[in-house]
C-alpha cells in the first residue's frame, strides 16, 4: 500500500458529501430558490404609468378565483388529467402483460414501446395536429365517423379538440406507464398464476385477484408520474391548439404560459404558478409516501 | 396471456406506437392535400423547401450546441452524485428521495421567477441560461439512473482494486469509472433527448432568433404556415432524426436503464 498524504482530489472523491453537494446546490438553485420570488411576484402588481411594483396581497389570486375563465381552466385540467390517466392505464396493462409473457424478441419490443418518448413533444403535437386535419387526417376521419358529422373540423370543436389533445398525451404516456407495470409484473412468481389456473380462475379473475393487487405500488408510481407530467404539460397543447378554440383546451399550465410569455402578465402568471405548484407538491408528497412504503417493504 | 392473444396485442400496440410516426413520414413525402393513406406519388419537395432555408441550419446547430452543453453539465454531476448515493451511507440518502421527486413539480410554475433571476444576472436570452435550465430539469432522473447502475455493480470491484494497491482515486478512475460507462450512456440518452426536445424553456428564456432551437422554431412555423402539413411534418421528421439515431445507437443501455429505474 502506498502511504502518502491523499491529494485534494482524492479527498473529494473519498467523501460522499463533496461528490453530492454540487448536484444538490445546483438543483436547489433551480427548484427551491425560485419559490420565494415566485410568491412575491404573485403578490405584486405594476403601478400604472411607472416601472414600479406595489404590494397587492392576494388580489391576483382573488381576481383569478372569481373569474369564469379560470374555473374553466381548472375544470379542463381535471378533464385532461383524468382522460390521460383513464385511457393510458388499460392500454399500458395490456402492453405490460404482453411484454411480460414474451421471451423472444423482447429487446426489440421494449425498445419499440419506448419510441413515443423519444419523439420531441412539439413534433408529436404537430403530427397529431395534422392527423386531426379535416381534409387529410385519419384521426379526423375517425372523429367525424364517431360524431356522425362529416363536416366536423376537430380542432375547431371544443369537445373534439380536447379529445385530440388527450389522445396525443395518451400516446406519449403509455410507454412510461408500461415501463412501470412491466417492472411490477416481473416481481410476481409464475407459480401464483399456475395455482390460480389449477383452481379454475379465469383470465379476468387472475388479473383482478393477482396482477392488480401485486402491481398496485408500481401502478401508483407510474400514475403519479403521468399525473405530474400531465399537470405541467403546456407545450404539447400550446403547439397543437394554442389553447383554443377560444379557451376550450386551455388547461392551467397553458393559461400560465400564455399569460406570462404571450401577454406579459407576469404577476397573474405567478399566481397561477403558485396554485399549480401546490398541486405539484401534493403529488410529490404522495410519491414520497409511496416511496417510503416500498422501501420499508423491501 | 395465451400466445395468440399476446401476438395480437403486441401487433396492435406496435401499430399504436408506430402509426403516428409513420403518418408523419408519409405526409412529409406526399404532395400537398394527398388524401390516400398510401400516396400514389412521393415527393421530396417539402424537405427541399426546409433544407434550402438558411435559418433551419442555424436552429439545428443551436439545438446541437444546447444538447452538448446540457450533457457537459449534467453527466459529471450525475456520475458524482449517483456514485456517492450508491456507495456511501450519509445524510444524502435522506435528502435524495426529495431531490429525485423534484421533476414532479411543474417546471412551468418556476418559469416566471427564473426568468426574473436570469434577467438580474444578465443571463436572460443567452445559451447559458438555456443550458442551465435544461440541466436542472434533467439532472434528478440522470442521478437516479446512475445510482441504479452503480448499485448493481458488485462492491468487490473496488475492493479488488484496493487490494491490488490502488488508492481510492486510482480505483475510481481505473475500475469504477469504466464500469459506470453503461450508466453514463443511459443517462446521456435521457438528458440528450430531453434537452433536444424542450420547448418550454426555449420559449420562456430566449427571444433572440440567433440562438433559437428547433422546437421553438417548429412552433413558430406552425403559427406561420399552419396549413402546410407537408412542410411542417418535414421539419418535424428532420428534428426527430438525431434523437432517434442516438436512441438506436445506445438503445441497449438506455432500455436497461429505463426498465431498471422503473423499480420504485
Amino acid at each position: 500500500m502506498q502511504s502518502h498524504k491523499p491529494s485534494l482530489l482524492a479527498r473529494i472523491v473519498g467523501s460522499p458529501q463533496w461528490l453530492f453537494l454540487p448536484a444538490l446546490l445546483f438543483l436547489a438553485l433551480f427548484w427551491v430558490a425560485p419559490i420565494g420570488p415566485g410568491l412575491l411576484i404573485s403578490c405584486q402588481d405594476p403601478v400604472p404609468g411607472t416601472a414600479l411594483l406595489e404590494w397587492v396581497g392576494l388580489a391576483n389570486y382573488r381576481l383569478l378565483l372569481a373569474e369564469k375563465t379560470f374555473r374553466t381552466n381548472a375544470f379542463l385540467t381535471l378533464v385532461y388529467l383524468l382522460g390521460v390517466v383513464g385511457f393510458s392505464t388499460p392500454v399500458a396493462y395490456l402492453a405490460a402483460l404482453a411484454i411480460a409473457g414474451q421471451k423472444r424478441g423482447m429487446g426489440a419490443i421494449r425498445a419499440l414501446f419506448l419510441l413515443p418518448w423519444v419523439v420531441p413533444p412539439v413534433v408529436s403535437a404537430l403530427i397529431f395536429r395534422g392527423m386531426a386535419d379535416p381534409q387529410v387526417g385519419p384521426l379526423a376521419a375517425l372523429y367525424q365517423w364517431l360524431s356522425g358529422n362529416p363536416d366536423l373540423i376537430p380542432l375547431h370543436h371544443p369537445f373534439w379538440a380536447m379529445v385530440n389533445v388527450i389522445v396525443h398525451s395518451v400516446w406519449r404516456s403509455v410507454p412510461v406507464l408500461t415501463l412501470f407495470l412491466a417492472a411490477g409484473l416481473t416481481t410476481i412468481p409464475d407459480e401464483l398464476y399456475e395455482a390460480a389456473e389449477v383452481d379454475g380462475a379465469g383470465s379476468w379473475q387472475r388479473f383482478r385477484l393477482i396482477t392488480l393487487p401485486l402491481t398496485r405500488s408500481h401502478l401508483a408510481t407510474g400514475l403519479l408520474l403521468i399525473s405530474a407530467f400531465t399537470l405541467q404539460d403546456a407545450e404539447t397543447i400550446y403547439a397543437m391548439t394554442g389553447g383554443g378554440p377560444g379557451h376550450d383546451t386551455e388547461v392551467l399550465a397553458v393559461r400560465l404560459f400564455r399569460e406570462a410569455f404571450a401577454q406579459g402578465q407576469l404577476h397573474v402568471a405567478a399566481a397561477i404558478g403558485t396554485l399549480l405548484l401546490a398541486a405539484g407538491v401534493a403529488l410529490m408528497v404522495l410519491y414520497l409516501i409511496l416511496f417510503r412504503r416500498t422501501e420499508a417493504a423491501s | 396471456m395465451k400466445r395468440f392473444a399476446r401476438a395480437a396485442v403486441l401487433a396492435a400496440l406496435t401499430a399504436f406506437c408506430l402509426f403516428p410516426i409513420l403518418w408523419g413520414v408519409r405526409t412529409s413525402l406526399s404532395p400537398p392535400l394527398e388524401k390516400a393513406l398510401w400516396p400514389a406519388r412521393l415527393t421530396v419537395e417539402h424537405y427541399g423547401k426546409i433544407l434550402s432555408r438558411a435559418d433551419f441550419y442555424r436552429y439545428a446547430l443551436n439545438s446541437f450546441v444546447l444538447t452538448a452543453g446540457t450533457l457537459l453539465v449534467v453527466i459529471p454531476l450525475a456520475l458524482m452524485a449517483g456514485y456517492a448515493l450508491a456507495r456511501h451511507r450519509f445524510w444524502g440518502r435522506q435528502v435524495a428521495p426529495v431531490l429525485l421527486a423534484l421533476p414532479l413539480l411543474p417546471a412551468v410554475s418556476f418559469l416566471v421567477p427564473i426568468a426574473g433571476y436570469l434577467h438580474a444576472m444578465g443571463l436572460y436570452d443567452t445559451r447559458l441560461a438555456l443550458v442551465l435550465a435544461n440541466a436542472a430539469f434533467a439532472l434528478p432522473f440522470a442521478i437516479w439512473m446512475v445510482w441504479n447502475f452503480v448499485h448493481a455493480l458488485p462492491p468487490s470491484l473496488e475492493e479488488a482494486a484496493f487490494l491490488d494497491g490502488c488508492s481510492r482515486l486510482q480505483a475510481l478512475v481505473r475500475v469504477v469509472l469504466p464500469a459506470m460507462g453503461p450508466g453514463a450512456a443511459a443517462a446521456s440518452v435521457f438528458v440528450a433527448v430531453q434537452s433536444w426536445s424542450n420547448y418550454l424553456f426555449a420559449f420562456a428564456l430566449t427571444s433572440d432568433s440567433r440562438i433559437r432551437v428547433l422546437p421553438h422554431a417548429i412552433v413558430e412555423y406552425i403559427g406561420q404556415f399552419s396549413t402546410d402539413l407537408g412542410g411542417l411534418t418535414a421539419i418535424g421528421i428532420l428534428t426527430l432524426i438525431p434523437p432517434l439515431v442516438l436512441y438506436q445507437l445506445l438503445q441497449k443501455w438506455f432500455v436497461a436503464g429505463m426498465y431498471g429505474a422503473a423499480r420504485p
